[in-house]
């Protein structure tokens, strides 16, 4: 009720009708102020010495069970990362600009090269066993994933780093193998969370975060009293963890009042918890989403025409009103998310145009070309009804569309990169870097549409290795343009994270990459 | 008497290790490995290869299952596949849960269905006896999640009297009164669960037993129909009674796993399937086994109660 009109906002923001830094400024403004009757104004005005200290937060977690760990190496779920954020810190944090800021680390610089790094520690920081935090801390605990026997999920990230080495007690010096000027945001990763050295057991570890671990059962529960020593600012007196993965349950009990915040609340369910007295919905603009995958090396998408008559015939503001319940941002056929640092405001948004689809589908020559779309809502979330929508748009621009619905247990393996055209989703990933690579680049096992372009492959590495802002900008805008002209992604739309606080509830804002990679997501939490 | 029992005590060893068997045989048919599923997508042929080694994936059946057998006789569960906790801590902390939840209803359901029972067969044919048919009935052919998330959706939500939830924290440490209010609506929606059971058994045996020329006997002495129920026919009707409260105790030990993922209680039903979701085998293997035991236990008493109610059977000629 209160987060509607920011979403006709970052439609404009979509449809070119403003820019980004617009947008930003004026989203900022209007989150604020659309929820000027509650708490949100206090958290986003109030300076921190005016927010109110103490109270236990009683947070459910969506995600965990049997596999939970407290070992930031074994961390795998949005639980794991939350507790970890809880009593640890990593050395960068991802600010809600996608950005590296300082957390364990101070201050970081590289070479002209983007190759060797220097990471300047935070003095002063103690564990909670009173332990000073140094360097070797750091090298520990970073060494951890990369050992044979490691089946980190952080380790083939971290195997980049050839060369790690403390310089001094505050120093961290490293060399890559490839230049990446992205190297800090690496280090946002939950596995990369800072342990004390020597800590092996991680049956009761000592974290430098804002709270002490006092009670742990996994897959159930964890209490964690607040850190007297903190370096940084916290509020709350103590946390208390719950996992409980049952969507509807998770609901029913923050509607009764027993939890503070209740984490991923099911689209389904949504409405039902807007409307409830007390409970606000949380929504974090960020990078997943659902898209067409139009494979480009084979018939009868391997026609650019054909390509771009099924991406002018996708009915972007419907599938958002419809299949997101307003929750989502329109894409321009690439993957990076408007929340992006280096989303393009330059490349004009392409709009649900029958006309321009059906010129390009009579230029292709396959006016009779019958298309099948497939799709399944175990693989991809909610993704049948969006495939019903965009049939309609198909149908308006004189296609022949049917829709597939596949079994959900082979759909990875026997439909997607497969067919010519089918419904895939991606989670958001941390940097544009990422998300361009994983699933565009020629080479990558994950390039879904087949689509090769030796120009992006080129702009791909040597934007991921300049260390010129503007001019690594205009790489990114390139590949993007590159992609929404011939590339085979037709975005479906970028959907929200949604969480659930009660109203009294301040700090716990929305995060592009989700609360739970909000390295501060604990500490920025306060009652009203 | 005393053959007998015996006799029923080794049948009980027999079905478990036959039933020892059906498990392992049953986690060796799931799909998938263990490795994958606790890797899952960030999984690499390397984390995958090291994670089989560990856990010793490449030897050959039987020789796990006589492994597994020599361990189990021994006490010995062993570690948890997914957090190389020792499986009997987990299941201790679980199992207190789930048996705690257990024996509050039971303590409530049993009573009040025996109860229920004899009143529907003292008024049999009347209006309350058919009240307490159909109200019953109602309860048991709507399912348990329907039951709760009403339970929760008029007591929680609406009206807040109850916890939607059991705190995890009332449950651990809370006193008597906190452990009750948190287990209140579960208490409820298993009662719900098992009364009607429990209830139509108690008045068919009993009318059953009333046909009985015993019976005619004691009406025609002038003894009240109350009497002759109480002190005549249910003795006699206990055996099968008996039978289904063991059955249903049961069943709330092991089939639980619905309402305590309704209302977030850590038992053992959700540890299982958790468990089975992580392809976790060996607390698989052990919980199944518990569950067995359980399922033979309850099964032999009833047995044992049947042979000292009934005469017959007390002293065999």
């Amino acid at each position: 009720m209160t987060n509607r009109t920011i979403y006709d906002l970052r439609n404009e923001l979509a449809a070119g009708q403003i820019s980004r830094r617009q947008f930003l400024k004026r989203a900022g403004a209007m989150g604020i102020s659309a929820a000027a009757t509650s708490s949100l104004l206090v958290s986003a005005t109030a300076s921190a010495a005016s927010r109110k200290s103490g109270g236990t937060l009683r947070v459910a977690l969506s995600s965990g069970g049997q596999t939970d760990s407290l070992d930031p190496t074994k961390f795998l779920s949005s639980g794991d990362y939350c507790r970890g954020f809880t009593i640890y810190n990593p050395l960068v944090a991802l600010d809600r600009n996608m950005q590296a800021m300082p957390a364990l680390a101070e201050s970081w610089e590289s070479n002209a090269n983007a190759d060797e790094w220097v990471f300047t520690l935070r003095k002063g920081v103690t564990f909670s066993n009173g332990k000073d935090f140094t360097s070797a801390d750091v090298i520990y605990s970073l060494q951890r994933h990369l050992r044979p026997e490691s089946e980190s999920p952080g380790k083939p990230l971290l195997e980049q780093v050839t060369e790690m080495k403390a310089d001094g007690a505050h120093v961290v010096r490293m060399k890559t193998a490839m230049p990446n000027a992205d190297l800090p945001v690496l280090f946002t990763q939950p596995q990369f969370m800072i342990s004390q050295e020597g800590e092996e057991e991680f049956t009761n570890p000592s974290g430098t975060g804002g709270f002490i671990l006092n009670e742990y059962q996994v897959g159930i529960y964890m209490l964690a009293e607040r850190n007297p020593n903190f370096w940084g600012e916290s509020y709350l007196d103590a946390i208390e963890l719950h996992t409980n993965v049952d969507a509807t349950a998770r609901m029913n009990a923050m509607m009764a009042g027993e939890y503070d915040i209740g984490t991923s609340v099911d689209r389904k369910l949504i409405e039902l918890v807007d409307r409830a007295p007390g409970v606000e919905v949380v929504a974090s603009a960020s990078g997943q989403h659902t898209n067409l995958s139009i494979m480009c090396d084979r018939e009868p998408t391997s026609n650019n025409d054909l390509r771009l008559a099924l991406k002018y015939s996708i009915p972007r503001e419907q599938v958002i009103q419809n299949a997101f319940k307003g929750y989502g941002m329109i894409g321009n056929d690439h993957q990076v998310p408007p929340t992006d640092p280096f989303y393009c405001d330059d490349i004009p948004q392409r709009a649900f145009d029958p006309d321009k689809a059906r010129h390009h589908l009579k230029k292709s020559g396959m006016e009779d070309a019958s298309i099948i779309l497939y799709t399944s809502d175990q693989a991809v979330s909610g993704s049948e009804a969006i495939a019903l929508i965009y049939a309609e748009g198909a149908k308006a621009s004189g296609m022949d569309l049917q829709v597939q619905v596949s079994p959900p247990g082979s759909y990875w393996s026997k439909v997607w990169m497969q067919v010519p055209l089918c419904v895939s989703g991606w989670d958001p990933r941390p940097t544009a870097d990422l998300m361009l690579t994983i699933a565009n680049k020629s080479d990558g096992s994950w390039n879904e549409t087949a689509w090769g372009s030796e120009h992006f492959d080129e702009l791909l590495v040597a934007a991921r290795g300049e260390t010129d802002a503007a001019k690594r900008k205009e790489m990114y805008c390139e590949m993007q343009r590159l992609l929404h002209d011939t590339g085979g992604v037709g975005m479906l739309g970028f959907y929200d994270l949604i969480d659930s606080r009660r109203d009294n509830v301040v700090g716990f804002d929305p995060h592009p990459a989700g609360y739970n990679r909000n390295a501060f997501f604990s500490t920025e939490i306060s009652f009203a | 008497m005393f053959r007998l029992l015996v006799r029923r005590v080794l049948l009980g060893v027999v079905v478990t290790w036959v039933v020892s068997m059906m498990i392992f045989a049953a986690t060796e048919l799931l799909p998938g490995d263990v490795c994958h599923a606790v890797l899952g997508q960030g999984a690499t042929e390397q984390s995958l290869a090291n994670c089989r080694e560990r856990l010793q994936l490449n030897q050959p059946t039987h020789t796990r299952y006589l492994q597994w057998l020599g361990r189990l006789l021994s006490g010995e569960l062993g570690t948890s596949l997914a957090n190389d906790l020792k499986i009997s801590d987990q299941i201790g902390l679980r199992a207190w849960n789930t048996v705690r939840l257990a024996a509050l209803t039971a303590l409530i359901a049993v009573p009040l269905a025996v109860v229920l029972g004899l009143i529907a067969a003292i008024r049999a044919e009347s209006l309350v006896d058919r009240g307490i048919s159909i109200g019953t009935l109602c309860f048991i052919s709507v399912p348990e999640f329907f039951t709760g998330v009403l339970l929760v959706y008029l007591l929680a939500v609406k009206l807040q009297w109850m916890p939607a939830v059991a705190n995890y924290r009332n449950l651990s440490r809370g006193d008597l009164s906190e452990v009750l209010e948190a287990l209140a609506l579960p208490i409820a929606t298993l009662t719900f669960a098992v009364l009607a059971h429990m209830t139509r058994m108690t008045r068919a045996a009993v009318l059953n037993v009333m046909s009985s020329p015993y019976i005619e006997q004691a009406i025609l002495k002038g003894a009240s129909r109350r009497r002759v129920i109480i002190r005549h026919a249910l003795p006699n009707a206990l055996a099968p009674i008996v039978n289904v409260i063991a059955l249903n105790l049961a069943y709330l030990v092991s089939g639980v796993v619905v309402v305590e993922a309704i209302f977030r209680i850590p038992g053992l039903g959700t540890l299982m399937v958790e468990s089975v979701i992580f392809r976790d085998i060996p607390t698989v293997q052990a919980i199944g086994m518990l569950f067995c035991v359980t399922y033979v236990g309850f099964n032999l008493l009833a047995d044992v109660m049947a042979i000292i109610a009934n005469p017959r059977l007390r002293h065999p000629r």
